[in-house]
């Protein structure tokens, strides 16, 4: 009993395979101090693409293909950086912002760009890949949000902080545009674009809404949950838009709890605390329409796995990522997740020494 | 081992839940052992509250240069009435959890002892050890595997972040203050005295050559006095000797203790093949006044299923010769063979702790010449 309490906390639905940062036994992987993890995205040709922090910050491709299955880095594309994000433009391309903090006001923001276009990897007959192209910095003495993307008008969206500006970027053409102010002393550092609209949660956890044609930020009225009287600190701490049932999933900081916003129905639903810890750190909505996400308290807490199932509203802690391949390893902080093509979860560690953390969920038993 | 010949031993009762760990000293003039200090009452934090208690004081008991004993409590005993425990699963459990390791600090003198502090939340203390020029305690956390310092004299701790996966028992300071330890690879950290941030070494434990060196870490290590390096031996995985010069940061394989002639490379612990639970690898090292290298070895002389029945070994770093110095026994004790901790006192007598026994006894053996 006691080897199996030890081990009940670890996901042991579905499996979990660990990617060291680098070609596995073959190149040493992202230094420790430069390997956390703040931002994954899946292309649409299967590739993830990643970014680090630290010291240096690096931006790595990862792609599952048979002959290609390792991480290759990139290149640097920062220095003693704090946060950032990138994604996955129309043109091909992806794109990046990644800024670096010191003695709490900010040093430099950079841009940068990559395209995949020319590349070739597969051991065999070599490989080579390009390198990320810096790009001219508009936004020195800001930081930036977690971004989301629009696909149908190729803009992503922000907020710069401090002020909490709401912008878009046009990565082909560099265009940065100041759009509203989001007013308020709390305003969440994450948006989500949901049927051409952007949405973000504001002070209260009350949520609001952005029209790009009416130009104007729109209070909904709707508020995120919180524990009674914490409003005022609450944060919608991770959003995440599922295309296919019109919902924006999200989670909140103080708590832990997940919710979802019914577009149609203008409601937000809390549909639970799935641990007993604050701060849901990331989401992605699954190929079958669940969604997974990680909720843990940064620094003194353990991340979790979790999922919650729309089809019947079942919340679950699946537990925290343990694996032996490629090396025995269990993640203690993830702070971004995204799911590919084949329905994988892809966790990305954000620890001194990071990896990636690819959970394949099982597989639904028959009824 | 204090040069007044005192030993201080860490009693602890991981099996017992909701037991706590119990500060003891041994005076080897008089063969009187004392019960000092209950970490329960040291640290305020009750088992009856459910928490999971302070059930050891593991690899960190130290002198400072101001004569005081130094020590971590460390977690993994059961809240009481509870079968088990994970460190992992009640990490934040507001009850369940465990609250942090305690820094506590005996005077020998008034033989009082009181707590300094949570050193980190919900963190045990694996090993830890004092860089007594600086005043300065380097150490190892669990479950997370973070490397700290704590300086005495600023009451300031540093975090320096993850160093690996779960495993970690040794540290070692060598005369400039350098402080080593290893990642789950065995592979060399060192944090050096002033600069505040670890460096990883290009250099390993020795392991068998289809091992790569994953969970194969130090056990223990101690400073030979005639040249300042340092020896040590190998756990979870392979079972070896090595030697560490910290001056010109090598490493040298000292060969295995011993083995089965069909298994050359046997595994430290879980050999398959083996009926039972094995655990057969080389323990606590110490220097004896004589020069040799004396550490206990479980498995030796063990049969399929039988008892287990530890030896003490010893190495001779001048010559590279090995000796076992056969099973230890004493008033119709065996040693079982595993034990973490070997210490010499100013006499040349060697002491043995013996883990997972219970009663837990300690031998002194006493070389020709102590």
């Amino acid at each position: 009993m006691r080897r199996e309490i030890r081990k009940a906390g670890f996901v042991t639905e579905g499996a979990i395979i660990v990617r060291t940062l680098g070609l596995e036994g073959m190149a040493s992987p992202i230094p420790e101090g430069e390997s956390g993890i703040i931002a994954l995205r899946a292309a649409p040709n299967g590739r993830i693409y990643g970014l680090t922090h630290g010291t240096r910050s690096h931006f790595f491709v990862y792609d599952p293909f048979p002959t290609e299955d390792f991480v290759i880095d990139l290149g640097v594309v920062g220095e003693n950086t704090t946060g950032g994000d990138i994604f996955c433009a129309g043109d091909g391309l992806v794109y990046g912002i990644v800024f670096g903090e010191r003695d709490g006001s900010t040093v430099q923001t950079s841009v940068f760009r990559y395209d995949p276009s020319g590349d070739y990897v597969g051991l065999e007959h070599g490989m080579w890949t390009a390198a990320p192209e810096m790009l001219p910095r508009h936004l020195d003495g800001s930081r930036v949000s977690k971004l989301a993307f629009d696909s149908d008008t190729g803009l992503a969206y922000g907020l710069l902080l401090p002020g909490n500006v709401l912008f878009s970027y046009r990565g082909e053409s560099g265009e940065l545009e100041k759009l509203a102010q989001v007013e308020g002393r709390v305003v969440s550092p994450v948006v989500c674009v949901a049927d051409g609209a952007v949405y973000g949660v504001g002070e209260w956890g009350v949520v609001f809404r952005y029209d790009p044609e009416a130009g104007e930020i729109e209070l909904t009225g709707m508020v995120i949950p919180a524990g009674k009287g914490k409003d005022y600190v609450n944060e919608a701490s991770a959003l995440v838009y599922d295309g296919v049932s019109r919902t924006i999933y999200g989670g909140t900081s103080v708590d832990g709890y997940l919710f979802f916003i019914d577009l149609e129905k203008a409601a937000v639903v809390c549909c639970g605390k799935p641990t007993d810890q604050p701060y849901v750190r990331c989401l992605t909505v699954g190929l079958d329409g669940r969604v997974y996400g990680v909720v843990g308290q940064p620094n003194r807490g353990m991340c979790h796995l979790v999922r919650y199932d729309p089809r019947n509203g079942d919340l679950r802690d699946l537990g925290i990522p343990f694996g032996t391949v490629t090396e025995h390893w269990v993640t203690h902080e993830i702070d971004s997740i995204c799911t590919n093509r084949n329905g994988h979860i892809i966790l990305g560690e954000n620890d001194r020494i990071s990896h990636l953390m690819i959970y394949y969920p099982a597989v639904e038993r028959r009824r | 081992m204090t040069p007044t010949d005192i030993l201080y031993i860490g009693a602890c009762i991981e099996h017992t839940s909701g037991g706590s760990a119990w500060l003891c000293s041994y005076d080897c003039a008089d063969g009187k052992m004392s019960y000092l200090a209950d970490m329960a009452e040291v640290t305020g934090d009750r088992p009856e509250t459910g928490i999971a208690p302070h059930g050891k004081i593991h690899f960190s008991i130290c002198q400072g240069s101001d004569g005081l004993i130094y020590g971590a409590t460390h977690c993994t005993t059961a809240p009481g009435g509870d079968p088990a425990w994970s460190p992992w699963t009640m990490y934040c459990d507001p009850v369940r959890h465990y609250p942090g390791a305690h820094l506590f600090v005996h005077d020998p003198e008034t033989r009082e002892t009181r707590s300094l502090g949570i050193l980190i939340p919900h963190e045990g203390v694996r090993v830890m050890r004092l860089d007594l020029q600086r005043m300065v305690f380097h150490g190892t956390t669990y479950p997370k595997n973070h490397y700290f310092t704590y300086d005495l004299k600023k009451r300031e701790l540093r975090d320096l972040g993850r160093i690996g996966n779960i495993h970690q028992l040794c540290l070692f300071i060598d005369d400039d203050g350098n402080a080593y330890t290893t990642d789950h690879f065995g592979r060399l950290i060192v944090c050096e005295p002033g600069v505040g941030t670890l460096k990883e070494l290009d250099v390993q434990l020795p392991h068998a050559p289809f091992r790569r060196g994953e969970y194969n870490i130090m056990l223990s290590a101690t400073r030979d006095p005639a040249t300042g390096a340092f020896y040590g031996t190998t756990y979870s995985m392979d079972m070896r000797i090595f030697r560490f010069d910290p001056k010109i940061r090598e490493m040298t394989d000292c060969g295995m203790p011993y083995g089965w002639a069909d298994r050359p490379y046997p595994m430290a612990r879980h050999e398959p093949g083996i009926r039972g639970r094995v655990e057969i690898f080389p323990g606590g090292v110490t220097f004896g006044t004589d020069g040799w290298l004396y550490y206990p070895i479980a498995g030796a002389g063990r049969t399929e299923g039988g008892p287990c029945e530890g030896h003490l070994m010893r190495y001779d770093p001048r010559t590279g010769k090995s000796e076992d110095l056969g099973v230890l026994t004493a008033d119709g004790h065996v040693f079982t063979g595993s034990g973490c901790h070997s210490k010499t006192d100013s006499r040349g007598n060697i002491y043995v702790v013996e883990d997972d026994a219970t009663p837990p006894h300690f031998f002194v053996y006493r070389p020709e010449g102590s």
